[in-house]
């Protein structure tokens, strides 16, 4: 299995605080990975620092290969990789349609912008992606006025329409009932037959339905990873969560 | 055929409402001169061009977020331009001197003509210059300015104290642009050696205006409009979809400071001559003036800004060494209280909005820009007509 | 708005022909002047702008309501220089208050709008203050106590010396930054004035008046700007226009010092009022405005934070 991502001795550092310390990460093609940990152990950061987004003070991503550390947002975008963001990230003032539009995968430069048609291709693109995400019926509505579940929802199709060869969530299900995340879960299933996927969680009954790896970030640091069994029943990992019910005990 | 979303595939939209809307004003202005004295014909020239100038602000700030106070530099710096070469070509008989150098040069010592000014006495060169030294000015502050990080309101500083730099900077080389006077004194206009009458000046202006406006319509509708509408409202999360923010804001710029530009060059043969008043900072102000009092984000708001506040000024003269003052309460109050501007104002009816793009239907006319509902005031008579005529049936 | 009166500010002199030492020693202590009014006049924005995060473009002319304030009571009431001082901070920072009470607070959190209103308000105010002062420069006399130069060299090719008004300006706005700096880090209120710029939200939590210490931390920032009008006062005459000029500097000094910091101010100043004095001296006042911007445009692409800002976690 290739690797598309390879994360080597990541460190970030914000005047003074350590965010992260020193992390390694490896995604293969076509692989689930699932980032796990207590609020402030840096996965957020983690994302952040792989599409550019906040500075590495030390250590290197790797993309394909190829070095893309501190590189600019946009560029490591068009080699790529697409970010959904913790809070969603779309635009309130265009409708549905416009952000997934904004996303298409395609030239972003700016004279090809102005010659662009909305070609039939284009316009199939759009329509399947709302499909699969289930926005059909509001494409002409303003994003503003859709619930913070479909605003996520958006978000998730701007990114498959972006049609990267790496997608990171950013807690895709955050504020959703169960059944929009459980139906969250299937969309990254499919996602995840052509593309590599890095999810970061809370919820461990979502992580359980996507999960292949795992991997535990605590206070800057990778604790362990591995598949939900192995980590479930790791110790260090339920000293870090002592006392949460989120991670249930192997009982 | 039709799309998953049942409605019709490909609509040829022609916005039949702006064509009729815009086209009733384009007759409107052209048949202004036949009724209008001379002076109001010179007025109403210098204010299209002003309405030019805002809409030139309008892409960058109504549409891109990028508010500027230097525009007023960039249309200066075309009108020296034009300025230089009017000058240059002053027939020996009328000039005072009766030589090849301009009088404010030969006041301040100067022996021959500086060579980055000689070549303006060419016409093709000095309207090449009315273009590509606003242009290219702009290109360079905004390669330094939007590469950088900073916020959209250190870059509104920014161009505040380039405005204020380059007035002290152009009144202090007095040999060079004619100090705090100018150029004064300038030639008429020719084409092909006769000279081009107001009128003539007035009906190219007109032309001129027109192409920008639609020019503009036609931008903003596209993709690229799009797009500068999602930089207006966050460039961050553009750029993570792979759009480079900054080439887009150095393109609109740069676009908008040769249009503004070549405004400044039309705006000397009205006006007879050109100085670093339009360089201040005062200047620059009353273009922002017209972009929040027309409407930011609506193209025609800033042209019926620069009329209508051209004309007030106009017929207030007496007042005018109060006029900054009613500006600044104008800029107040349409801040606090009018943020849409006098478009905000126009009916729906007018189709001056701008509608769907890209063949997109809208459902309403959100869009970013001229964001609250437009009075509807058609409807509004319409349903109190017909209220009227109920209650009197009874 | 009448750049004339600043014509006179900055009127081209012949640029220098030869490096002389003592010449050149005499624009730096010249700089260090500038530096000092830089900081005087930058020290309110550091308030309103670097605590408070408003862009207040209003900012020079509390600064010519100050000078106008003493130029008053110098008129009417004779009152020497120093003593109009307290008066201009109490003038200018009632009507900051009033000003935020009603328009600023509209604006929170809205920098664009807020930078166009309080444009629309400098306009405003220099609009009033001419109707009721006209136009015409007014000059106001220095303080009796402070006269004259302070020689530091003098030999036959020349002297180096700096009024001792100049110094007085640099020990005000010195004074000033320590007084502002133990205000904010070391009293009750600097500390509830951190936490609701930092956390507007806990703060209120935790009970403080957020309202009041919004207009009392905007009202300080107008007053200090007021005292330095004062103080500057009778170096050139007072104007409805004269704030223009400072305030351009005034945020110059803030571009490149970065705001987080306080200290950050003091660079600021520090940079752009040395480097504008040295390249006046060499070539003259406008075109040394003209590299000083050019060169504050070039900073920002490479160094955007200023020199003193905090990388935040974004």
């Amino acid at each position: 299995m290739d690797t598309v991502l390879s994360v080597k001795g990541l460190k970030v550092v914000f005047s003074g605080f350590q965010a992260l310390k020193g992390v390694d990460l490896e995604v293969g093609d076509r692989e689930i990975v699932t980032i796990i940990g207590p609020n402030g152990a840096g996965k957020s950061t983690l994302l952040d620092a792989i599409v550019g987004k906040s500075s590495v003070s030390s250590g290197h991503v790797y993309f394909h290969g190829k070095d893309i550390t501190n590189h600019a947002p946009h560029e490591i975008a068009r080699m790529g990789i697409g970010r959904k963001f913790q809070n969603p990230n779309v635009y309130n003032d265009l409708t549905v349609y416009e952000n997934i539009l904004l996303a298409l995968k395609g030239s972003h430069g700016v004279l090809a912008s102005i010659r662009a048609k909305l070609t039939h291709a284009k316009r199939d693109k759009i329509e399947s992606v709302l499909d699969r995400v289930a926005l059909l019926e509001k494409a002409y509505t303003p994003v503003g006025s859709l619930s913070h579940g479909q605003k996520q929802w958006v978000e998730i199709g701007m990114v498959i329409a972006q049609d990267p060869s790496l997608v990171l969530l950013d807690e895709p299900t955050a504020g959703m009932t169960p059944d929009e995340t459980f139906a969250t879960g299937d969309i990254i299933k499919t996602i995840s037959q052509d593309h590599s996927v890095v999810v970061i969680e809370h919820d461990m009954d979502f992580v359980k339905q996507i999960a292949e790896r795992i991997v535990v970030l605590h206070q800057g640091e990778k604790l362990t990873e591995g598949t939900v069994q192995e980590v479930q029943t790791n110790s260090k990992v339920i000293e870090v969560y002592l006392g949460r019910e989120r991670i249930d005990a192997a009982a | 055929m039709e799309d998953a979303l049942g409605r019709a595939r490909v609509q040829t939209v022609i916005p039949m409402k702006l064509l009729i809307t815009s086209g009733a004003i384009f007759l409107i202005l052209a048949i202004f001169p036949l009724v209008a004295g001379p002076f109001q014909t010179n007025l109403m020239a210098k204010l299209l061009l002003f309405g030019v100038l805002g809409i030139s602000l309008d892409l960058v700030w109504g549409f891109t977020g990028i508010l500027s106070f230097a525009h007023g530099v960039f249309f200066t710096l075309g009108g020296y331009a034009m300025a230089y070469y009017l000058k240059l070509n002053l027939s020996a008989a009328a000039n005072t001197y009766g030589v090849a150098l301009p009088d404010f040069m030969v006041w301040n010592g100067l022996k021959e003509l500086p060579w980055f000014i000689a070549p303006l006495k060419f016409f093709p060169l000095a309207a090449l210059a009315m273009v590509l030294v606003p242009a290219g000015f702009a290109y360079i502050i905004g390669w330094f300015i939007f590469r950088s990080k900073v916020s959209g309101v250190y870059i509104t500083i920014i161009t505040l104290a380039i405005s204020s730099a380059l007035t002290t900077f152009f009144i202090s080389q007095q040999a060079y642009t004619g100090g705090t006077n100018g150029i004064t004194d300038v030639a008429k206009l020719q084409l092909f050696g006769t000279v081009i009458p107001p009128l003539g000046i007035y009906y190219i202006i007109l032309m001129f205006a027109t192409f920008v406006m639609a020019m503009g319509w036609w931008l903003t509708q596209s993709n690229f409009g799009l797009i500068l509408r999602s930089i207006k409202e966050n460039e961050k999360r553009i750029s993570f979809l792979g759009y480079d923010v900054a080439s887009f804001k150095i393109f609109v710029w740069t676009l908008s400071a040769g249009i503004a530009g070549i405004a400044g060059g039309l705006f000397v043969p009205l006006n007879k001559f050109i100085s670093p008043v339009y360089l201040a900072v005062a200047f620059g102000t009353q273009v922002v003036i017209w972009v929040a009092v027309g409407g930011r984000g609506t193209l025609f708001g800033p042209v019926l800004a620069a009329i209508l506040l051209g004309q007030v000024q106009n017929s207030v003269d007496r007042i005018t060494q109060d006029w900054q003052l009613i500006v600044g309460v104008i800029l107040l109050i349409v801040v606090l209280f009018f943020p849409n501007g006098l478009m905000g104002l126009v009916p729906k009816q007018f189709g001056l909005t701008n509608t769907s793009s890209l063949f997109i239907p809208r459902s309403t006319s959100s869009a970013g820009y001229v964001r609250t509902e437009m009075l509807d005031w058609v409807g509004f008579i319409r349903r109190s007509l017909s209220k009227l005529s109920r209650n009197r049936r009874r | 708005m009448d750049f004339f009166s600043s014509l006179m500010y900055l009127a081209a002199e012949p640029p220098a022909k030869t490096i002389d030492p003592i010449a050149m020693t005499s624009q730096m202590l010249n700089g260090i002047g500038i530096v000092g009014i830089l900081l005087l006049t930058g020290l309110g924005l550091a308030i309103t702008f670097g605590v408070m995060r408003i862009i207040n473009l209003a900012h020079g002319e509390f600064i010519m309501l100050g000078a106008y304030t003493t130029f008053l009571l110098q008129k009417h009431m004779k009152l020497d220089l120093l003593l109009t001082i307290p008066f201009a901070f109490i003038a200018t920072a009632i009507i900051g208050a009033i000003l935020e009470l009603t328009i600023i607070r509209r604006l929170y959190g809205r920098p664009l709008e807020t930078l166009l209103a309080t444009w629309g308000l400098s306009i405003v105010i220099q609009g009033v203050v001419k109707l009721i002062f006209t136009a015409q420069l007014k000059y106001v006399k220095a303080p009796a106590l402070i006269k004259g130069n302070w020689t530091l060299f003098e030999n036959s090719s020349g002297t180096i010396q700096i009024s001792f008004y100049r110094l007085f300006i640099i020990g005000v706005a010195l004074a000033l930054l320590g007084l502002t700096g133990y205000l904010l880090y070391m009293t009750p209120l600097g500390r509830q004035i951190r936490a609701v710029t930092q956390n507007r939200d806990m703060a209120k939590c935790l009970g403080v008046n957020t309202s009041l210490v919004d207009m009392f931390t905007f009202a300080y920032g107008c007053g200090l700007a007021g005292v330095a009008g004062a103080v500057i006062s009778p170096l050139k005459s007072v104007a409805p226009p004269m704030g223009q000029d400072y305030l351009v500097d005034a945020w110059m000094t803030v571009v490149t010092g970065g705001v987080d910091k306080l200290i950050g101010v003091l660079a600021g100043s520090f940079i752009i009022g040395q480097s504008s004095a040295v390249l006046a001296y060499l070539l003259n006042d406008p075109t040394a405005r003209v590299i000083v911007l050019a060169a504050v445009i070039i900073l920002i692409r490479y160094r955007p934070e200023g020199l003193f800002t905090v990388q935040k976690r974004g």
